[in-house]
């Protein structure tokens, strides 16, 4: 439960960022129609990208709060990428439907 | 129960510079190994090498004989205190404890000074607090050995001796492994001594020995 926790402090540094990324994509769901998805998804993910060599850089001492707690970093970031995508992915998903 | 962490054939180099390449380093439950050198001399690589977040061309970790890949994957193994800030600025101090599964009372029985900043987050308290609160959650945490990187700095010494004295405590139940550049401090509390020089270490069975090695120019005797 409290490794859980962690990963979920850890994953509040970037969240709101994601989370605002992810409105947008949605936005332009409804504006431009479905042709959009592919283009989400590659905003998505090189998003990802930055999100990762800003976060190294920036909250590099931060991370051995995490280790002390004996999480990998591949793990934490593995765990905060899938749950993010699988929120877009949800999020998507219902805009396409709606 | 005893255990030992056991680090040696570290071969770690900068481009061309070599940091260290002949180090041996054994520490045992029940007892304080100090850790000394000079400025730049591979102390803090060392030990991040040990804590397994840093890569070394070779090196091997050992608790009780057993080869660690990433020791700081291995739940309560060791733990670690850079020489920085690590536990986020935005945090609780009660809510840092509770990650390391350490109760508030617990501190305050060491430290009763902090029961007012229990509800502080890391940034309201003073550089000083901060590390104090720091050093002693990875003191108290629950793991088998305790690296400490620096824990005297920005730390009054009033509560040097506090910490000094929780330490000798604590190593009942973990082995510690600490460096700092107050020597005399190191050289008190430690039951083994090694000096890391030119990415070697020597074992120090005398104060004398740091003289001899270049470490100090001379031991001022109280």
């Amino acid at each position: 439960m409290l490794r859980l926790l962690a990963i979920w402090q850890f994953y509040k540094t970037f969240a709101p960022v994601s989370w605002l990324l992810t409105f947008l994509c949605v936005q332009l769901l409804y504006a431009a129609g479905t042709e959009t998805w592919s283009a989400s998804i590659l905003l998505k993910l090189f998003s990802y990208f930055f999100i990762y060599i800003i976060m190294r850089y920036n909250r590099r001492k931060e991370m051995f709060f995490y280790y002390n707690l004996h999480l990998p970093a591949t793990l934490l970031w593995l765990a905060c990428f899938l749950a993010d995508f699988l929120i877009f992915t949800l999020c998507m998903l219902i805009a396409t439907r709606l | 129960m005893s255990h030992t962490l056991e680090i040696d054939g570290v071969q770690l180099q900068f481009g061309h510079r070599p940091i260290l390449s002949d180090v041996y380093v054994r520490c045992d439950t029940g007892s304080i190994t100090g850790l000394l050198g000079r400025n730049g001399s591979g102390k803090s690589c060392f030990m991040q090498v040990a804590f397994g977040t840093m890569q070394a061309y070779t090196r091997s970790v050992r608790c009780d004989g057993k080869h660690i890949r990433r020791a700081y994957t291995v739940p309560r193994l060791l733990n670690y205190l850079p020489q920085f800030h690590f536990i986020p600025a935005g945090m609780r101090v009660s809510a840092a404890l509770k990650y390391y599964g350490i109760t508030p009372k617990t501190l305050l029985a060491h430290f009763q000074e902090y029961e007012p900043d229990m509800d502080k987050t890391m940034e309201e308290l003073s550089g000083g607090q901060r590390r104090m609160i720091e050093l002693s959650i990875i003191l108290l945490a629950d793991t088998k050995f305790s690296i400490l990187d620096e824990p005297f700095t920005h730390i009054m010494p009033l509560h040097v001796e506090s910490i000094m004295a929780l330490m000798q405590t604590i190593k009942h139940r973990k082995g510690i492994i600490v460096t700092d550049h107050m020597y005399k401090h190191i050289l008190q509390v430690s039951d083994t001594l090694y000096l890391l020089n030119n990415g070697k270490t020597h074992l120090i069975s005398h104060p004398d020995q740091l003289v001899h090695y270049g470490y100090v120019s001379h031991i001022f005797n109280e």
